[in-house]
């Protein structure tokens, strides 16, 4: 991937995922009560960015997430340690 | 029906439809009169998940198929004014749902996602969509109709069977409302192959029923959706009533795993069944909405066991598979759309695609609109599987 991955692209591509516009989607909401992601929605949103990133989350670093911004950082973390 | 308590009649409040030759029950009855494109397989058009409130991330974890039977189901009860002000407890509202294989794109794109990318990237949704009653049970979530919700998977009898099973939980008094009908989107490269493999499929793309130069059905997408309630209740409410449900049939062959008993006697037992549930003589049935699929087989085992069962002189016959094509589990609903349609417009819809009438064939085959008094009249499907399902309708 040549263009850098950065918290905006990151949000663009869950806003897309999500079908909702990327200024809704803020750091502090919370994926379950807030976006309305039950597990398994988490788990897609979360294996959408996967393979957009190839990355991998595993199932016990997805369970410490709570919210969106929590996701964001630990993509941008697993983007960085590539 | 024998399954009527307490004088309870079930009558058909509500309607809704999508096929490829319209969406809607007004496109769908005009398109039921315009000639189709010869076309084997046939989609329906622009389909927008959208439209019928399906929301983007519900829309990724539904499969066409389930897509189809909420946009139906949204405008069954729109027509039946149950979406706005329902009197009927959720719980006492019931489903009931055909498809003759279910979420087909799901199981296929899943299985290449699988082959190609590995099993990290399968979906965890693969298995709730691709299941047969992913149908009815998103139109359960969305309604919260909590009521029995269940589906029936008879293949190509599945959408009458529904129908069937659907109207007894209302003649019993398990439900006062229910939505019943089927829905398939079952187009895939899999499918589509095994059916062309099988010489199930027309070459020509032309769907002509009981016609001499039949050569094989057009498979379709569709979504059919009726409401039914108890009479007395619907007319307490003022709802529109399209006509009666008086009986119901269901048999099997015993013969073959897809060819019909060629004495016809599984498609004769469900007729009969049929008529004796609903009280009536072979005689008092003025119109047949056949299975008629184009297939050699299916219309020449059905041309003879209407015959068989009404003789000579009998009531006017219709396939409505030379527009709609052959839409699997969906066809029964669709018809039994068409068929509530046909009393409403007290017209009979023409066998399109058909101009020479196989003559082995003793019926009586409506080939141009034709008016008509309603009066007791069946619908039929048969099924790969040897099954078979017929039911009746009186005008309410």
């Amino acid at each position: 991937m040549t263009q850098p991955v950065t918290a905006e692209t990151v949000r663009t591509d869950a806003a897309r995922h999500l079908g909702i516009g990327r200024e809704q989607l803020t750091p502090g909401l919370l994926l379950g009560e807030d976006l309305g992601l039950d597990s398994l929605a988490g788990i897609e949103l979360s294996m959408s960015l996967e393979e957009r990133y190839q990355i991998t989350i595993t199932d016990d670093e997805l369970a410490d997430v709570s919210t969106y911004g929590e996701l964001e950082a630990l993509v941008l973390a697993k983007v960085s340690a590539r | 029906m024998i399954e009527a308590r307490d004088g309870r009649r079930v009558v058909i409040t509500g309607l809704g439809v999508l096929a490829p030759c319209g969406t809607g029950v007004d496109d769908f009855w005009a398109g039921l009169r315009k000639p189709a494109e010869p076309l084997v397989e046939r989609k329906i058009p622009d389909f927008d998940a959208a439209q019928w409130g399906i929301k983007h991330v519900e829309a990724r974890r539904m499969d066409l198929f389930a897509q189809f039977a909420v946009a139906a189901a949204v405008q069954a009860l729109g027509d039946a004014g149950l979406d706005t002000a329902s009197p009927y407890a959720e719980e006492r509202c019931g489903i009931l749902l055909g498809t003759g294989i279910g979420g087909v794109h799901a199981w296929e794109t899943q299985t290449q996602v699988l082959l190609d990318k590995g099993p990290a990237r399968v979906s965890p949704l693969v298995v709730p969509m691709v299941m047969p009653n992913a149908g009815a049970a998103a139109v359960s979530l969305r309604f919260g109709w909590r009521g029995p919700v269940e589906t029936v998977c008879t293949a190509c009898a599945a959408g009458t069977h529904a129908v069937s099973n659907g109207a007894k939980l209302v003649a019993s008094g398990r439900c006062d409302a229910v939505l019943v009908g089927g829905s398939e989107a079952a187009h895939s490269g899999l499918m589509s192959t095994g059916f062309g493999n099988m010489k199930a499929l027309s070459n020509s793309g032309i769907s002509r029923p009981f016609d001499i130069d039949r050569d094989g059905f057009c498979s379709a997408e569709a979504g059919g959706m009726l409401v039914l309630e108890e009479a007395s209740a619907a007319e307490a409410r003022g709802a529109h009533i399209y006509a009666e449900i008086a009986g119901s049939g269901s048999s099997a062959d015993a013969h073959h795993l897809t060819a019909p008993a060629p004495d016809g006697r599984g498609a004769i037992a469900s007729m009969r069944a049929a008529l004796a549930d609903a009280g009536l003589e072979p005689g008092q049935i003025t119109h047949v909405n056949a299975h008629g699929t184009s297939t050699q087989l299916n219309d020449l085992t059905e041309a003879k066991a209407v015959a068989e069962v009404f003789g000579a002189g009998g009531p006017a016959i219709t396939s409505i598979k030379g527009v709609t094509g052959h839409s699997l589990g969906a066809a029964g609903a669709v018809e039994a759309v068409a068929l509530a349609l046909t009393f409403h417009h007290r017209e009979l819809p023409p066998t399109m695609g058909t101009e020479n009438v196989d003559p082995a064939f003793e019926i009586d085959l409506v080939t141009e609109p034709r008016s008509w008094t309603p009066g007791p009249a069946l619908s039929n499907s048969f099924a790969f599987g040897g099954h078979n399902g017929t039911v009746v309708f009186l005008p309410a």
